[in-house]
Order: C-alpha cells, then structure tokens, then sequence
C-alpha cells in the first residue's frame, strides 16, 4: 500500500465541488456557528453590526473560492481590534465580560472566514462552546434553554461528521505528508452521505441530550457557591423603598415584566379566585407633601428554625389562605402577601417585620428569587361592625403617627374633607363617602399633570383631577387625616393574571397599586380603595384568547425552567432523596421532616433563638449518598476490568507468568545477562537462549516456549479455552524458576 | 482507551467547568458540565461498540523478503447486528526483532455490519529469519475524537523473511567465487533461434546433425543455435567466512546471503537450472517456485554457526 488507500482510484485533482457529505457538514457547521452568535445575541452582546459581520461571515464561509486574506492584512485588522477592545476598556469603562464576548466574536468571525481545513471546525465548534459557557454566567433567560439545545445537538453532530472527515486526511497525510489535501478527495465520504447515517447522527445529539439531563440532575451540588450573586441584575420595582415620591409607582405600571407568581388557595386546598385581591407590600405613614417614607420604623428581626422550607400550616392557628409565592429576583426585599399573615415560611433565616405587619428579608438576599409560603386570615368586614367604631379612638401613639400631615397642608384639604363628608353618620360612612366622591369625580390616567405642582394633592384634587392610583389614595389618606381618622398608604399589587396552564397568579408590574388602609380599634387594618374601579384589571380584558394561552404556556415554561433547572441544587436533591426514601420506607415525608419552627407574627415578642444547623449533616449524607453508588460503581467496573471473564486456571497462568517474568529477569541479570525489564514475558520467551533452555529441560513440552505463552493469549484475550498443557508446563517451568535452573547464555 | 489532544483539551475545558459549577452554584454551568460528561460517556460507549464485533485476517499476498516491502492486505469484517465499525485503524503488533513499516497500518472509514471489507498494506521487515505476527491493533477515535480506543486482537502468525536479494552482476566464467557465492553459467547447446551451421565435432550430441545438408555437403554438419533462456544452469554457493572477528564474519555471511538470494531469484526468473550449495546442506536443485522458496528459506534461516534461525 503505497497511497491513501481511502482515496485509491478517485482523482487528485479533482473538483472542488464538495458532495453531500461536506454539504451536510457545512449545514452542520454553521449550526454550530449560529447557535454561538445566537447566545451572544441572547446576553445582549451582539449589536446589528456584528450581527451582520457574523451572518456575512457565515453565509461566506462556504464559498470555497472566497479570498480568504492574507496574514498581514488579518495582522492588521487583529492589532485595529485590540486597539478597540483596550479603548473601549480603558476609556470607555466597558465590563470585561462584554469585551470577552466581543473577542470571542471576533476570533469566531476570523476563524469562520480564514478556514481551509477540517481541523479548524474543532476550533469553531470550541469558540462556539466558550460562547455559550460565556452566556451562562451572563443570563438566566429560558431562551437560553434552547439555544444550549441547538448548540449540543448541532455540536454532536459536527464533530460526529468531522471524524470520519479527518480519518480521511489523516490516511491522506500518512502517506502524502504535510501537503494539503484535494478537495475532490472527500467524494469518498459521498455514499456515507445517507439516511442511515444521518439517522444515526442525529439520534446521537438526542442521546447526549438524555445523557445530560440524568447528569445533570444526578451531579451531586456542593452549594460552595463563591458567587452566589451571580452576574444577573436585579428587577427594579419602584415604589417599595423606604421612601417613595408621588407619583413614582406610576412608573412601573407601564411595564409588563413579572414581579411574582403565587398560587393561592383556601383551608380545603382548593385554589381561591385572586383576581380582586390586594397583595400587601409595603405601608407608608409619614408624608411631607411630596413623598410618602416610614416614620422612625419599629423593626424587629425574627429568627427561625425552619431553613428548609415549609412543611404544613401553622399549629394552633386558624387561617383560610395560603399563598405559595416566588419572586422575581427584585431590588426589593419586601413580602408581599395577601391580608394579615399568622403564619411564614421559607428558606430564610431571618425576617424583620414593622409592627409585625410588613415583612423585609433582612441584608443581602440569600436566594436570588425567594420563594415562600404565607398562612393569612382575611380581616372582619363586617359594616355593621365597623361602623360601631370610631377610628379615632385607637391607642394614642398609633394616632400620633397615622395622622401625620405635611407642616404646610392647605386648609383647602379640611374644606374638601369636611365638605365630601358632610352628613356622614359615622367615621365609616365618611370613609366610603370620600371612597365614593374619588371614584366617580376623578378620571384616571398614568399622565402625572398633577407632579409639576407646588402641592400635587391640591392640584389633583381641585385643579387636574386626574392621575393614577398613588394620586388617589394619596388624597384619601391626607383627608382622612385632616379628619383625625388614622390611615396609611400601602404599595401593592393589586390582582393578577390567572395562568390556567401552571394554575398560579401571575403579578406583573403593570399590576402595581397603591390603596388605603384605616385601623380600626378592634379590628385592625381595613383596606379602603378610591381608585376607580374600571381601570383595574384592564390588560387582561384587551387580551385576545389565543394569546393569551400562548402567553400562558410561555410564562409556564419560564416558571418550569426555574423551579426544575435554576432552583435545582443540594436542597432539592436532599429533598428527593428525603421523598424516595420516604416512599420506600412507606413513611410519611412530611412527618419525617421535623426541628421546624415557623415564624410568627407574635414571635417578635420572643428573644430570638439560636437555630441549630440541620442541612449540613443532610448535606453531607446526600453527597455520600449521590456519590456512593458512583464509588461502588467505579470500584466494580475497575475489578471486572482487571479479572474480566478470568477462569481459574487463566488466572493461575496470569500469576505464574507474573512469576516468570521476574525470576527471568533476576536470573538474567545474576548470569550477566541482558536484563531489560520492560519487556514482556512473551518478548524474553523468543530469545535464543530460553529456547535453549527450554530444549535442555523439557524437550518435548518447551519445544516452543513462546507456544506456552500464545496458549495464554488465546485464553486471555480471545476465545479459545486454555489448553492444561500449557498450564502444566507454566508450572513446571515456574518451579524450575525459583530452583534456579541453568541457562546457556 | 487513552485521550486524543483535542481530547485532553476537551476534558481540561471540562474540569475548568467543573470549578466554575462548583464555585459559582450556576445550574447553567452544571447543565454544561453535564454535556460534557454525556458526551465523554457515549464517546466510551460507542467507540466500544464501533470495536467490538470486528474481526481482522491478514494475508499475505507474496513472499516477505527483509528490507522490501511485502503486500498484502487485511481483511476486515464485521459480525452481523446493526452497529457498524466506524474510522478504524489497523496496526501490527510490534514484536522482537519485527520492525514494521507504517505502511503496515491501515485506516478503514466504513464497514457495515455483516459485511467484509479488504484493506490493502504492506509490510516492511528488516530482518531475515522467522518473524512471528502477533496480532493487530484495532483503534479508532469514533465517534468525537475524544479518545484513542483500542483492542489487541490475537492473530499469531510466523512469518519467514527471505533475505534481502542485493543486485550483482552474475560471473559467467566457471570456477570464479566471488564473495563465496559462485555461478556458473554454460553458453553453447542451446534450443534457441537458429545461428547457423557448423562442423559436426566428435562427441557432439548426435541429434544436432543437420541431416539433409550433410548429405549434400557429403560431411556431417550439426546446427548452430543460440542458448534458449530455460536452458542456462546457475550454481549458487555459500560458504562459511573466513577468518575474522565475529562482526565481520558476520556481515560476510550475510553479503553472502543477499548475494546468493539474489542469484536464486534471478536465475529461476530466467528459468535456469538453479542449484544452492549451502554449507552444512545438501545441494538443492531448484526446479520450480517451491523449490526456489523452500531454497530462499534455507537461506533465510541460515546461521553462521551452521544452525538454522530459531
């Protein structure tokens, strides 16, 4: 064989028109490509001129007579690109991430453009990789999902091509050398370019997907998170500050994005309509006029025991809803819940309340997206009731502080106040007639006409009288207090959008609220809502059907991409080892869980309590537990590889000529002889001299020594059974050994 | 089953990965990493697959003589099933005294199950004597290039190397030994084309008398033919070298041993009467191509001390 004898009888020159084979790589290929550009372009990372740069360079990489460029130019345009990236990091202070992106887009581009051989999709299918590793620390979008899909399967397949591509220039350069290899060549791989091939390939990608899913959720997690921050930016939700101007929650309600989903059922596990509902989030009580902030906060920091998660309702207490929240990951550490909670739970340490009604995680958040269960008693709205009471006969520090009013309020506002009231019978009838007077004489509008004002209020209620929700409650709560009636406003949400398809509430930020409550001596909190009623709700009457189930499925997914992939980690697998042993054990997992103590609005009074750690020894046990069977597994496979399919008399050949080798090459080296042992018994047993000895003492067994040995082979490594002559003559032979017999060097 | 380069970069690239999962607590990563080590799984798997099934015989297509490369071909095939083999490549085994060439291993790119597929090779080896193949070396990098797989498979087999014919110029006139290998080579009494007529001498064999020209030149004339190819007659000898250290002697020997392998096989390729002289051994006459191999074996398994190679 004197050439490449893959491409005997196919012309060397021939055209450079690439068959099947090569087309099918190409589209291969630039899947690859696309699925690394696509990535970059998902973290933002790829403008509309590399987008361009990207395409052309793609779309041009299979014109094979394209002017590749040559090295100085390429030179140039490396060093004009480097100059670029240190200006834009220097000067313009961009993140060292994005110049990494734009390096790895101009390598891809470069490499995309200047490739002449096969090796070099190696390099792409690489760049591509970094591309995507680089999107993985750069998003959490579900977009990402199936750009990693692509990416895998297109990769799978590319390489799995590229192979066979490669063998062919390898056995083209082991017997042409260096030079390059003709393209018509590679019409060798032609009648390969077939449906079973192809089939096979592409059922390939999908096994690496199956393959990756059962590793990833089998690969144990250490939770060593270094950065546990990430690089992901927080949500801004405005309006839940400790301080927030007028007007300003106005701003949010033009976005559409999510803030949180919550599922919300009632004592019966049934799930409960929230469409009407207000999701408590932060209560303001202090305002100067322009702004609403807390007053001098009463915050109480309690402590919990439970950091695993919820396991049941709270013991003892009466409840009718329970709200399984997961937020978003917000700039916000607020709550949010519906009506007054008796009972949180969650993976959090800590929680500080305000007059144990607001909820804050405390300091930096542990989880980017918080997921916790609230247990709530809606308050007694009973108007007769109600209207049995006088608000302004509540505890005297509480009025202190919920009727504040600005220094400079304009008697304008006791005019409105007394004169919208008048005729009230009692403090609730003046409450709803103040309600009733907002809602039906004021138009609303996201338009702030009202903020240019010196007093906003003022000119909201006699002048504009137009405005959105903070507006409104706003003017209610200020002229509530001008009447001595405690009141505050509260930011919340109001509602949501019940998604069929997760069967949850999705509150968005077009849902934002703002609304007012009043105390009532015996009663509590009382939600009073001047807000029309009409503008509630609207962007779900103005969705068409058919979108809104598909928006149904896609937030679905989103929240399927969280709960199953982003969320997944030590606690989760803790959790499904805790359940399957559960389930085998025929226990309860629920009850199996304890050492949990929920935190309680009461529980403010308590001295906080020191929480013993409990998840480092499940840890430790769900990491022995995960890698054991790996361990044994390991252990297994390294034995049966080492005894595979040993028969006892194989394995007593294999000792003896262990043996042998060593006293061969003791023996050879006492006589002087050439001792070298690296090599194999085999190798000494066609020596001249072991021959001889053989003849000398066994002359009708040893005619052949190397017989004993190929006897051992065909036993051990192929399919014959070993002969007993061979064993028998092994042992004679390691019993001569060790007596030391004499050899004729 | 060790990693290719690009092999080695992959899993460097997945052990950073690994730390980054580690330290980071990203999923993403995690579900990076856990591609990465699906495709290491499935690469084990299937280039096991792509190996298991395949079975190899060598052939041998001509005589192996040292120092030439020997054709032949391995013939590959594949037991029934559904799992073909894939980007295979074939190496002998290399053994004592058995240098090959890299001619002797083969890529193959396709085989389908239950199928045969001839690859053709050649094999070099440097040495006369009896060479035993061990067995082949069956690897392939399917399906990613992540990992070199690869299975010794048991193909024992003895091989007797001629030596290496070394051209010379054969010496025409009797009784001449050049480099102890002597030829001799007669050039009348042949059976070929006719060159003339000439008096018949005493003692000449009888049938060459041209009958009818006799007859008319009243004389005995016998006819004069030029020496056909098949009837030339080529002696070949080897003797043991003189004096000398055992080094000398020894590249002595085997001039002689190239030299004389070289007159076997060109005198059989004239179709000469070609007899071996060969110390120690009768004389071999060498009739026909089995007795031109079994002389070039004799020659190939001589010794300088009188006794046949091991």
């Amino acid at each position: 064989m004197s050439s490449g004898q893959l491409t005997q009888g196919l012309p060397v020159s021939g055209s450079s028109h690439s068959g099947g084979f090569l087309r099918a790589l190409s589209l291969v290929r630039l899947g690859v490509v696309g699925s690394g550009f696509l990535s970059l372009a998902l973290v933002g990372e790829l403008g509309p001129v590399g987008a361009a740069v990207a395409l052309v360079a793609a779309l041009g990489s299979g014109w094979e007579d394209r002017h590749r460029g040559s090295p100085d130019l390429w030179l140039r345009v490396q060093l004009a690109f480097l100059a670029w990236l240190a200006f834009a990091y220097g000067v313009r202070g961009v993140h060292s991430l994005s110049l990494l992106a734009q390096l790895l887009l101009f390598v891809q581009v470069h490499r995309l453009w200047s490739r002449k051989n096969s090796r070099d999709d190696l390099y792409l299918c690489f760049i591509a990789f970094a591309q995507v590793l680089l999107a993985s620390l750069l998003t959490i979008h579900v977009a990402f999902l199936f750009v990693f899909m692509a990416f895998a399967i297109t990769t799978t397949w590319c390489l799995t091509l590229n192979r066979l591509v490669l063998v062919v220039e390898e056995d083209w350069r082991q017997h042409h050398g260096m030079t390059e290899l003709p393209s018509g060549r590679f019409r060798i791989l032609d009648p390969l370019a077939r449906w079973p091939l192809f089939v096979s390939v592409a059922a390939l990608g999908f096994v690496v997907l199956a393959g990756t899913v059962a590793l990833f959720f089998a690969l144990p997690r250490m939770q060593a998170s270094m950065f546990s921050e990430g690089f992901l930016p927080a949500i801004h939700v405005s309006g839940f500050a400790e301080r927030v101007r007028l007007g300003e929650l106005g701003a949010i309600k033009l976005s559409d994005a999510p803030v949180f989903r919550a599922e919300v059922k009632d004592s019966q596990g049934q799930p409960v309509d929230a469409g009407d509902v207000y999701w408590h989030g932060l209560a303001l009580d202090r305002f100067d006029g322009r702004a609403w902030e807390l007053s001098e906060p009463s915050r109480t920091v309690l402590h919990s025991q439970s950091a695993v998660g919820f396991r049941g309702p709270p013991p003892g207490r009466d409840w009718t809803l329970r709200q399984d929240i997961r937020l978003e990951p917000l700039d916000s550490r607020v709550l949010f819940h519906l009506a007054t909670p008796v009972g949180i739970y969650g993976s959090f340490r800590a929680l500080e309340t305000i007059d144990g009604d607001g909820y804050y995680l405390p300091g930096s958040l542990s989880e980017k997206r918080p997921s916790y269960t609230v247990y709530s008693t809606p308050p007694d709205r009973d108007p007769a009731r109600l209207r049995a009471q006088d608000p302004r006969r509540g505890p005297p520090e509480l009025l202190a502080r919920q009727t504040q009013l600005p220094r400079d309020v304009s008697p304008r506002l006791l005019e409105i106040a007394e004169q919208w009231t008048e005729g009230a019978s009692s403090p609730l009838d003046g409450i709803l007639m103040i309600q009733q007077r907002l809602r039906t004489d004021y138009v609303y509008s996201l338009d702030q006409l009202a903020s240019a004002s010196a007093d906003p209020l003022l000119s909201f209620l006699d002048e504009v009288k137009e405005g959105h929700c903070e507006y409104y409650a706003s003017s209610m709560t200020v002229l509530l207090r001008t009447l001595g009636i405690p009141s505050r406003l509260v930011n919340g949400f109001y509602g949501g959008t019940w998604n069929p398809v997760g069967r949850y509430w999705l509150v968005r930020q077009l849902d934002a609220h703002s609304w007012v409550e009043v105390h009532f001596p015996d009663v509590g909190w009382v939600v009073f809502d001047p807000t029309p009623q009409s503008s509630l709700g609207l962007q779900d009457r103005i969705d068409l059907r058919l979108v809104s189930r598909l928006r149904a499925w896609a937030d679905y997914g989103t929240v399927l991409w969280r709960d199953v992939l982003l969320d997944y980690g030590m606690s989760s697998q803790v959790d499904l080892l805790q359940r399957a042993v559960s389930r085998l054990l025929g226990g309860d997992s629920s009850s199996s869980w304890r050492g949990w103590r929920p935190v309680r609005a009461d529980d403010s009074k308590l001295p906080p309590t020191e929480s013993p750690n409990r998840s480092l020894p499940w840890s430790w046990l769900a990491a022995f537990l995960l890698l054991a069977p790996a361990l044994f597994l390991g252990i297994a496979f390294w034995r049966r590889r080492s005894h595979r399919a040993l028969a006892p008399e194989v394995g007593e050949a294999l000792e003896l000529l262990a043996g042998l080798r060593n006293d061969w090459a003791r023996l050879a080296s006492d006589r002087g002889g050439a001792s070298d042992g690296t090599r194999t018994l085999k190798e000494q047993s066609s020596f001249r001299s072991w021959a001889v000895w053989a003849e000398q003492e066994e002359p009708q067994r040893f005619a052949d020594a190397g017989a004993l040995v190929d006897g051992y082979y065909a036993a051990r490594f192929g399919s014959e059974t070993l002969d007993p002559a061979v064993l028998v003559g092994l042992r004679a032979m390691r019993s001569s050994a060790r007596r030391g017999f004499s050899i004729r060097w | 089953m060790r990693p290719t380069t690009e092999g080695w970069i992959f899993l460097a690239s997945g052990f950073a990965v690994l730390l980054a999962a580690v330290n980071t607590g990203n999923n993403l990563l995690y579900l990076v990493l856990a591609t990465m080590l699906s495709m290491v799984a499935l690469s084990g798997i299937l280039s096991e697959l792509a190996l298991r099934g395949t079975r190899v015989q060598r052939r041998l297509d001509e005589p192996a003589f040292a120092g030439r490369v020997t054709r032949g071909r391995w013939c590959v095939s594949r037991r029934a099933g559904w799992s073909p083999g894939l980007a295979l490549r074939l190496e002998e085994l290399r053994g004592p005294h058995l240098e090959l060439d890299q001619r002797a291993a083969a890529i193959l790119l396709y085989v389908r199950a239950g199928q045969r597929q001839d690859l053709p090779a050649g094999w070099l080896f440097s040495r006369r004597g009896r060479h035993r193949l061990r067995g082949v070396r069956v690897s392939t990098t399917w399906p990613f290039g992540i990992f070199v797989k690869s299975s010794n498979l048991l193909l024992s087999e003895d091989v007797v190397v001629f030596p290496e014919p070394r051209e010379h110029e054969l010496v025409r006139v009797p009784g001449t030994t050049v480099g102890g290998v002597r030829t001799q080579r007669p050039q009348r009494g042949g059976d070929g084309d006719f060159l003339g007529l000439s008096e018949h001498r005493p003692g000449e064999d009888p049938r060459r008398i041209h009958w009818r020209s006799s007859a008319r030149l009243a004389r005995l004339v016998s006819v004069e033919r030029s020496q056909s190819p098949r009837s030339g007659r080529v002696e070949v000898w080897v003797q043991q070298p003189g004096a000398g250290t055992r080094g000398e002697r020894w590249m002595l020997f085997e001039e002689q041993l190239s030299r004389a392998a070289f007159a076997l096989c060109e005198g059989a390729r004239d179709g000469s009467e070609v007899v071996l002289h060969l110390f120690g051994h009768a004389p071999v006459v060498v009739c026909d191509r089995r007795g031109l191999y079994r002389s070039l074996e004799a020659l190939a398994l001589a010794r300088l001390d009188g006794q046949e190679a091991a």
